[in-house]
C-alpha cells in the first residue's frame, strides 16, 4: 500500500514539475528576446544565442533541482494514506512553484540591469565622441 | 535482471540525450561567443570543436564513474528515486560548468576590450 502510494505520488509530482519548467522558460525566453536585442546594441546573432544559452541554463538548473527534490519518502513518517500524500505532494509542488518565481524575478533583475549597464555605456561613447 | 540494471538501462539514455542535445546547442550558439573573441574564422571554428569534445568527455566520464554509487535498488519507488537523483547530479554538474563558460567568456571579452580602450 505504502509503495504503490509512492509510485503514484512520483508519477504525478514529476510531469507537474516538468511541465511547469518548460512554461515558464518559453515565457520567459519568448520576452527576454527584447532585452537581450536591447543589451547587445540590436547585434541580432550574439544577442540571440545569448538568449538561448540562458534558456537552456535555465532548463538545466530548474529540472535538475526539481529532480533533486523528488524524494517523498524520509524514512522516518511513511506514507499510509492518500490524505497523507495529497499533503505531501501539496508542500512539494507549492514549493518547487515558489522556487521558479524567485528564478523568474532574479532572470528578470538580471535582464534590466544588463539593460541599464548598456544604456549607459552608450551615453558614455556618445560623450567621448562628443569631445573629438 | 535485477532492478538496478534496468535503473540502468534507464539512465544511461536519458544522460546521452541530454548531453547530446545540449552540446549540439552550446556547440550551435556559441559559436558567436568565440568569433566576438577570436576573430580568425578558422581557429574559432576549432576551438569550438575542441570544446565540444572536451564536453563530451567530462560528461559522459562523469555519467559512467557515478554508476558505482548507485545504492541497491529493491522496488519500483526506490528505482524512480535513484535514476531522478543521478540524473540530478549529472544535470546540475552541467549547469555549473555551463554558467562558468559564461562568465568566463564575458570576464574574457571584458578584459579583452579594457586593454583595447588602454591602447587607444
Amino acid at each position: 500500500m505504502e509503495n504503490s502510494m509512492l509510485t503514484i505520488g512520483y508519477a504525478i509530482y514529476l510531469p507537474i514539475a516538468i511541465f511547469l519548467t518548460l512554461f515558464v522558460a518559453k515565457s520567459l525566453f519568448k520576452n527576454a528576446r527584447v532585452f537581450m536585442l536591447d543589451i547587445f546594441h540590436q547585434k541580432e546573432d550574439i544577442a540571440l544565442a545569448t538568449n538561448k544559452l540562458f534558456e537552456i541554463g535555465f532548463y538545466l538548473m530548474n529540472i535538475g533541482f526539481a529532480l533533486l527534490i523528488l524524494k517523498l519518502y524520509d524514512g522516518y513518517n511513511p506514507i499510509d494514506s492518500s490524505q497523507e500524500l495529497i499533503e505531501r505532494l501539496a508542500v512539494k509542488i507549492g514549493g518547487f512553484s515558489i522556487y521558479l518565481g524567485i528564478m523568474l524575478f532574479l532572470n528578470l533583475f538580471m535582464f534590466f540591469r544588463g539593460r541599464k549597464k548598456s544604456k549607459t555605456s552608450e551615453k558614455k561613447i556618445e560623450f567621448y565622441q562628443s569631445l573629438d | 535482471m535485477s532492478l538496478n540494471t534496468i535503473g540502468y538501462l534507464i539512465y544511461l539514455p536519458i544522460t546521452a540525450f541530454i548531453t547530446i542535445v545540449v552540446g549540439k546547442s552550446f556547440h550551435k550558439h556559441g559559436i558567436h561567443y568565440i568569433k566576438s573573441i577570436v576573430p580568425e574564422k578558422k581557429i574559432a571554428t576549432s576551438l569550438n570543436n575542441l570544446l565540444l569534445i572536451g564536453y563530451y568527455l567530462v560528461n559522459i566520464g562523469y555519467a559512467f564513474i557515478s554508476i558505482i554509487k548507485w545504492g541497491h535498488i529493491s522496488i519500483l519507488h526506490q528505482l524512480i528515486e535513484e535514476v531522478s537523483l543521478r540524473t540530478a547530479y549529472i544535470i546540475l554538474l552541467l549547469t555549473l560548468m555551463h554558467y562558468i563558460n559564461i562568465a568566463s567568456i564575458a570576464l574574457w571579452s571584458y578584459y579583452k576590450n579594457k586593454h583595447q580602450i588602454n591602447i587607444n
